[in-house]
């Protein structure tokens, strides 16, 4: 059971969402621009990005949840997804990924971790200063939501086929209308104590 | 919470509450900790620069506390662009 009284029925930072509107909608502000709107690294790369720093960080349902929407991009490819979280230096992905995985690594551990060879390394591998700093804030961000889903011990499921028909929906229509899905109004309303 | 979600324990939750803290506040305590977890990795991540002055934050602090956050964001990006062209 949750540390707070969230809505029954809504698992991980989903039932969080509808408890507390007015930071769901900046919270999937962020998910949508970072993950989701249009960008020079695929959604599917970003997702996995998203997948490994939850994994690191030991949140069930942030992996679970982003690695369905990772696979969900990759035309169903779970075992990508699940090479990625073991050992991504021998994953089936592009060397400029390995390269961002590897700085999303050391932002999971602590920012400072950064070293310069890190970002040589991903600007050698063809990484813009974009995609470097979208990947230093997406570890960032999910040092965050995975903190938040984890720190008030939401409710996960374990059948790992709702996470799949989830994923569908929101690599579609992104994480605003997931929202909109939900919670309504979010972001105009006030607390109610 | 700083150093993970899972190390936060219901008697910690039950001392919040025995001392008059609500569902709001302690989702809010969690919140600020994990976006603060956010924050400083994208800081430190990449690098930036900080002045090591205490005098330099404190007209900023100022004015945050005065306006907030997402105005004076605005007003700087304005002057940022400004400055930028």
């Amino acid at each position: 059971m949750a540390h707070i009284k969230v809505p029954e029925g809504l698992p991980g930072i989903r039932g969080l969402f509808a408890f507390r509107p007015q930071t769901a909608k900046p919270m999937s502000e962020l998910a949508e621009v970072l993950l989701h709107q249009p960008g020079t690294l695929t959604p599917g790369e970003r997702e996995l990005i998203a997948t490994y720093v939850s994994s690191r960080n030991d949140c069930y349902y942030c992996q679970n949840a982003h690695g369905a929407i990772a696979a969900h991009h990759l035309d169903g490819n779970e075992e990508t997804v699940r090479e990625v979280k073991r050992d991504f230096e021998h994953a089936a992905v592009s060397d400029k990924l390995k390269a961002l995985l590897a700085i999303a690594g050391k932002v999971q551990q602590g920012g400072k971790n950064v070293q310069s060879e890190d970002v040589e390394r991903a600007r050698r591998e063809g990484a813009t200063d974009l995609e470097i700093h979208d990947t230093v804030l997406i570890a960032a961000a999910f040092c965050m939501f995975n903190r938040y889903v984890d720190g008030l011990a939401t409710w996960t499921p374990t059948d790992l086929n709702g996470f799949r028909q989830r994923a569908a929906k929101v690599a579609r229509d992104g994480y605003l209308a997931a929202l909109a899905g939900y919670v309504s109004g979010a972001g105009s309303e006030h607390a109610d104590g | 919470m700083q150093r993970g979600g899972k190390n936060v324990q219901p008697g910690d939750i039950a001392r919040a509450r025995q001392l008059g803290a609500t569902d709001v506040e302690i989702h809010d305590t969690v919140l600020i900790a994990a976006a603060f977890c956010m924050y400083n990795r994208y800081v430190d991540g990449l690098a930036t620069w900080a002045p090591s002055e205490p005098d330099a934050y404190r007209e900023p602090a100022a004015r945050l506390a005065r306006e907030g956050y997402v105005e004076s964001t605005r007003r700087s990006a304005v002057t940022a662009s400004g400055a930028a062209t």
